[in-house]
This record gives C-alpha cells, sequence and structure tokens, in this order.
C-alpha cells in the first residue's frame, strides 16, 4: 500500500513540479490527497469492471439461465397414499381428488330451476330434499358428494351462480370387490384397515414419499378363479368358498378369493362373515389331502415304497374310535392305490409305521404346525391336538383331527410336487426381490412320486372331474365334516375341497378350491363331496387361466390331434 | 479526465443498465410463463391418474367379460386351439412349396 502510494507521489510529483512549485509540507498533503482520490478511483474502476464482466457472463454466456432451466423441476402430483397394483401394474387401489358439490343457498337466485337443470345432470338427486336446501338462508350445503368429473364438468356447464366444488382425496378401487380380501380397505381417513392396506399401511401413508405396493395378484387369474367359485358357490347353494392359485416354484398368490366378500367403497362391519378371510384366516380340517403328506413322509424316510401293500379290509378300532374306509376296497392295497381310493385305513397304517415323531416333524417342515406367514394381517392360527398320541397319529393321517388353513395346506402340497423345497407363501411380486431360501423337504425323486400320484387320481380315481383338456391337472379330492356345536362331527356340513396343480410333469401353478357346506344336487347325484363341487371348479379355473399364463396345452387328453387338414381349417387361406 | 471518455464511459454505463433491466424483465416473464406451464404440467399429471383409474375401471375383467359375452362371439382359448408352429408350417407347406426352405426352418427354430 505504502509502495504504491510512493510511486503515486513520484510520478504526481514530477507533473505538479513542472506548473506549480510548493513548499514541502503543502506539497506533500496534496499528494497525500490526490493519491487517495486515485486509489479509490482504482477501487470503483475495478468493481465496474467486475459488474461488466458479470453482465457478459449473464449475457452473452448465459450460464446462469441455463442453470435456472435446470432448477425447474416438473412438479410432483401430491399423493395422499400410495398405490397397490397388481403384478402385471393393474391399480387395485388408488387416490383420487374427488369434487363433492356445494351450495350456498343464499346465493342461487331460482332454487326451483336450479333444481331442474341439476337433476338433469345428476339423475340420482333427490329433488325435493335439494330444493329444500336451495330454499334455505344456510351459507353451506351439499347437493351431492363424490362426483365423476364428468358429472363435475356438467354442473359447470349448467353455469348456476352460488354452487361451488370441495376436492377430498378418496381411496378407489377401480376392481370393486373382485380382490377384497388381498387388498383391504380403509376407513374415513384412509387408514388400511384389512389386508394389504393394513399390512402395509406406515409405506403407503408415508408423508414424504408413499410407497407403492406391488402384489402377486394377477387380476385375471384371480377373475377367472372368483367367477367360477361364485357359480360354483350359487350352484352347491354353499355358505361359502374359498380358492387360491399359486405359482409353486416362487411362492407367489397369483389370486386369492374369499366367499362372501364386500365391496372395499363401502365395508360395512368388518366382524360380519364377508370379512372373513377362508384362505389365510379360517382353519379347517381338510381331510384327504392331508394323505399326501403322510405318503410323502413315509416315501422319503423309506417306510414305504411305491409297491409296498397293505390290508385296508378291515376298520381300525382305537380306543372309542373307530377308522373306516368310505369306499371300501375288498382286497390289500398298494400305496398308489391307497391315495388313489383315498383309504383311511391305509394312511392311517402308513402313518404308524411311520411313527409319530417323524410324521410330526414332517408336518413342522412342511408349515403345517406355525401359522403360515404371509403380508397379510388376517392369519390363522392351526389347531393341532396338545397331546399327540397314536390315535392322533392315526386320524391326522388323512386329515382330522388337526386344522391347518387353505394357505398352510396349499403352500405344503406345493412343497410336495415343485421338486421338493419349501417356499415361503408370498403376496407380493418376487420380481426383482430376493426370495427367502427355501429348504429341501423331499428329494427330486419322491417330489416325482408325488406328481404321479397326484396325476393318477385326476385319470384314474376321485379326483376326475378336476381333469381339463391339453393341462395335466394333478390332485387330491378333501371331504371332511365340520365339528358341530356339541363337539360331535355333523354329517350334512361338509368341507369339500381339492387341491390340484398342473401341469403335472412339470408343475407350474397350484388351484385350491374349497367350498364351505356345499349341498349335494341331481347333477352331482346328490353329492357334496370334493370330488363333485370342488373339482369341477379347479377344471374350469385351469383351462382358463392356463393360456393366460403360458402354460402349453399337449395332446392325448381329450384333445384333437393336429393334422395338417385340421390346421388349415385355423390358418384360412394360409395368409 | 477527459470529456470524451467521460461521455463513452457514461454511454456505457447506460447502456449496460439497459441492458440489464431488460434481461431481468426477460427473466421475469420467463418466470411467470415457467410457473403457468408447471401448473398446466400439474394439471396434465392429475389428469393422467384420472385417466388411469378410468381405464383401470374400464378394463376390469367382470366388466370386459361382460362385454365381450355380449357383443362378441368369442369363448375361452380351446386347448386345440393352441398349435405349435411346427404344425401351422404342415398347413402351409402344400401352398407354399416355391417357398425356400430357408424360411422355414427359420419359422421351425423359434416355433417351439
Amino acid at each position: 500500500m505504502s509502495d504504491m502510494a510512493d510511486m503515486d507521489d513520484m510520478t504526481e510529483g514530477r507533473r505538479a513540479g513542472a506548473r506549480i512549485r510548493r513548499d514541502g509540507v503543502q506539497k506533500r498533503s496534496l499528494d497525500k490527497a490526490r493519491s487517495r482520490v486515485m486509489l479509490a478511483g482504482l477501487l470503483f474502476a475495478f468493481c465496474f469492471l467486475a459488474l461488466g464482466v458479470r453482465i457478459v457472463q449473464l449475457g452473452v454466456i448465459g450460464e446462469e439461465e441455463e442453470n435456472i432451466a435446470r432448477t425447474i423441476s416438473t412438479p410432483q402430483v401430491d399423493v395422499a397414499r400410495g398405490n397397490i397394483t397388481d403384478r402385471n401394474g393393474v391399480l387395485l387401489a388408488t387416490n383420487l381428488d374427488v369434487a363433492s358439490l356445494y351450495a350456498d343457498a343464499i346465493k342461487v337466485p331460482d332454487p326451483v330451476e336450479a333444481t331442474r337443470r341439476l337433476k338433469s345432470v345428476l339423475p340420482d338427486l333427490n329433488e325435493a330434499d335439494t330444493l329444500r336446501r336451495l330454499q334455505s338462508s344456510a351459507r353451506f350445503v351439499w347437493i351431492k358428494r363424490r362426483l365423476s368429473p364428468r358429472q363435475q364438468w356438467q354442473v359447470n356447464a349448467l353455469g348456476i351462480p352460488g354452487l361451488s366444488f370441495k376436492e377430498e382425496s378418496n381411496r378407489f378401487y377401480p376392481q370393486g370387490h373382485l380382490v377384497s380380501h388381498a387388498v383391504g380397505y380403509v376407513d374415513i381417513d384412509n387408514v388400511g384397515q384389512g389386508g394389504l392396506e393394513r399390512q402395509f399401511d406406515t409405506a403407503l401413508n408415508d408423508p414424504v414419499s408413499p410407497a407403492s405396493v406391488r402384489s402377486s395378484i394377477d387380476v385375471r387369474v384371480q377373475h377367472a378363479l372368483y367367477s367360477e367359485l361364485s357359480a360354483s358357490m350359487a350352484k352347491f347353494s354353499s355358505k361359502g368358498a374359498a380358492g387360491l392359485v399359486m405359482d409353486v416354484n416362487t411362492g407367489e398368490v397369483l389370486a386369492l378369493v374369499s366367499l362372501p366378500d364386500f365391496d372395499p367403497h363401502h365395508p360395512g362391519d368388518p366382524t360380519r362373515a364377508n370379512h372373513f378371510n377362508y384362505v389365510t384366516q379360517g382353519v379347517y380340517e381338510m381331510g384327504s389331502p392331508f394323505k399326501a403328506f403322510t405318503i410323502a413322509a413315509a416315501l422319503e424316510d423309506g417306510t414305504v415304497s411305491l409297491k409296498s401293500v397293505y390290508d385296508t379290509t378291515k376298520p381300525i378300532r382305537v380306543g372309542r374310535f373307530t377308522i373306516h374306509d368310505y369306499h371300501p376296497e375288498d382286497r390289500p392295497l398298494t400305496v398308489p392305490e391307497i391315495f388313489l381310493h383315498s383309504s383311511n385305513i391305509g394312511s392311517a397304517k402308513i402313518a404308524v409305521d411311520l411313527g409319530s415323531d417323524n410324521q410330526l416333524d414332517f408336518f413342522r417342515e412342511v408349515g403345517l404346525l406355525e401359522p403360515a406367514t404371509i403380508e397379510l394381517p388376517e392369519v390363522g392360527t392351526p389347531m393341532t391336538p396338545p397331546v399327540w398320541r397314536e390315535v392322533n397319529t392315526m386320524t391326522a393321517a388323512y386329515g382330522h383331527g388337526i386344522a391347518v388353513s387353505p394357505l398352510q395346506l396349499s403352500v405344503g402340497i406345493a412343497a410336495l410336487v415343485n421338486g421338493g423345497l419349501m417356499k415361503q407363501p408370498t403376496i407380493i411380486s418376487a420380481e426383482g426381490r430376493r426370495l427367502a431360501e427355501p429348504h429341501r423337504v423331499i428329494s427330486a425323486r419322491v417330489s416325482n412320486e408325488m406328481r404321479d400320484l397326484m396325476r393318477l387320481v385326476v385319470t384314474d380315481g376321485t379326483g376326475g372331474n378336476a381333469s381339463a383338456a391339453g393341462y395335466r391337472v394333478g390332485g387330491k379330492t378333501g371331504t371332511a365334516e365340520k365339528l358341530g356345536a356339541n363337539g360331535t362331527y355333523a354329517r350334512k356340513s361338509l368341507i369339500s375341497s381339492f387341491v390340484g396343480m398342473f401341469p403335472a410333469d412339470n408343475p407350474k401353478y397350484l388351484v385350491f378350491a374349497m367350498l364351505d357346506e356345499p349341498h349335494g344336487i341331481k347333477e352331482t347325484f346328490g353329492y357334496a363331496t370334493g370330488g363333485w363341487t370342488a373339482a369341477p371348479v379347479v377344471s374350469k379355473v385351469v383351462s382358463r387361466i392356463g393360456p393366460i399364463l403360458g402354460v402349453y396345452p399337449k395332446g392325448g387328453e381329450h384333445l384333437a390331434p393336429s393334422s395338417p387338414a385340421l390346421m388349415a381349417s385355423y390358418v384360412g387361406d394360409g395368409r | 479526465m477527459k470529456p470524451r471518455t467521460a461521455f463513452v464511459l457514461l454511454a456505457a454505463s447506460v447502456a449496460m443498465g439497459y441492458g440489464v433491466y431488460k434481461a431481468k424483465y426477460e427473466v421475469r416473464e420467463l418466470k411467470v410463463q415457467a410457473g403457468n406451464l408447471r401448473e398446466q404440467i400439474r394439471d396434465d399429471q392429475e389428469a393422467i391418474e384420472v385417466l388411469k383409474v378410468e381405464w383401470a375401471y374400464l378394463t376390469r375383467p367382470t366388466r370386459l367379460e361382460e362385454l365381450s359375452k355380449r357383443y362378441l362371439e368369442l369363448g375361452a382359448l380351446k386347448p386345440e386351439q393352441v398349435v405349435p408352429m411346427r404344425d401351422i408350417e404342415l398347413a402351409l407347406a402344400p401352398r407354399e412349396a416355391a417357398a425356400p426352405d430357408r424360411k422355414l426352418a427359420a419359422v421351425r427354430s423359434d416355433g417351439r
């Protein structure tokens, strides 16, 4: 600083020195003043230069403008609650801002005319009521809640003064009651009250970034199962019906139906029967499908082979129980025959040979003793006898004295036919997600044998009605008497079911159908058993979903041979 | 400071000032436009959301089945209607005898 000032002093001094000469003191202070002015001038010049550079920068190079443009983000639509979709992204639950129409009655000039014109666009309007409200002197009267966008537009087009809209965020279920038990519903404050809505309530309702839930449900499969089950439920005048379609290799639930169901827009009283989820919540003595577990465990353990023979001609007496067969055969049966003819005696004898401990261990491994783990709040706890005696081993061998949910049964059966791996059931899409490590419950060889046995039930046994041309269905019928109020079995109250899988040579999907208290009809010769009521449902469902799920139908089962001539009729003129 | 230099500087500063204010007003105008566009985008997005819901509602399987029954003469897909490409080839073969083998081979390879 002082150097610069000295330099200034020198130059200034030389210039001035030519004109004026002053004595020391005066000259020195004058020089000092000049140098200060000069300094200030330089400072200002520098500032202006900086501003100039900045202006050029802003105007010519335009870097800042680009920055501004980049910071303009597309505004996000405020989502009050995340969506729930099916596996293909079809909306199952979403939020919509819905307009409700209200009026400032004082401002409406001609209530009679206004009511007449409103009625023309809102046909279900109560005219007398609306007129009374508009003729009142209230500043706020509801005319109609929850208008559709079209109705809102039409009301706007009427141009009646004094009418206004109020936007309200509303949960909407485009599929109606098709998926009510899986998706659940919300209360008036958008809080999840059942199904996925409740299970993922916190994530869906996150105020910052509400999550979307992509379920494993496929609405097309769901619809096929739903319509076949409701038809069957009506046909056999049943109390209820339930069904499940599951991918046996991933554990994903593609369809879950429980009837009667409810409309998620008007759920009503949650304690009523239509809110009860038969598939996950209800536990039942499932009957014969348990024979599959008994035989699989015995085959795996080496207790029996497919060639083993048991004498099933005489009923077994254990204490006060008598175990007998519904279709007694007058000869010893092989293991496949025991399964095919659904012999209780044979299954009980196999279980005794297997041993109670082995049986219990196997039941535990295939998840029959613990509540199923699935992303739904409604999960039923299985019921097992407190003490496992020999008689329990015998009855459990054919599915009595132990009650499990249809979901548990399905997961267990899936493990028997998918190559022997126990998968965790899930109702969330498995795509892009790490699934729990499956554990092996039976060998691939035994799994193959179980596939064959279940296929035999459909081709030669009690499950013939489950056959679906081309899709090679295998499965097992189940018919169990419900426990009556006094703890005895009610002869006429049945739980009839069929658990099936297809294609049997390499199962991809499991289809379960169940009817609660079906009644026999003429067409079924009065029978209300699983083979007559639930098996046909599985047959129809498989025929409908096979093409949707890309399962290739094979010939050999009531299938027309594909000859060139036949082909020509499909191909038409060949172009 | 010489008068000419002063004049040039004055003119320059006036020009700069004008330029700055012009730029500022333009930016303000653009900001208003951006705001309007943003508003419009939001409206459109909301409309899209509504349309998506409407689409899901109108294409729900329950309704499609009903409409299909009423207006179309289509039934459920029968297994015999699903045929491998190989059979189609056979059906076409006599009519397209002249077609080069390579084309058929290509069909065969991705047919199954």
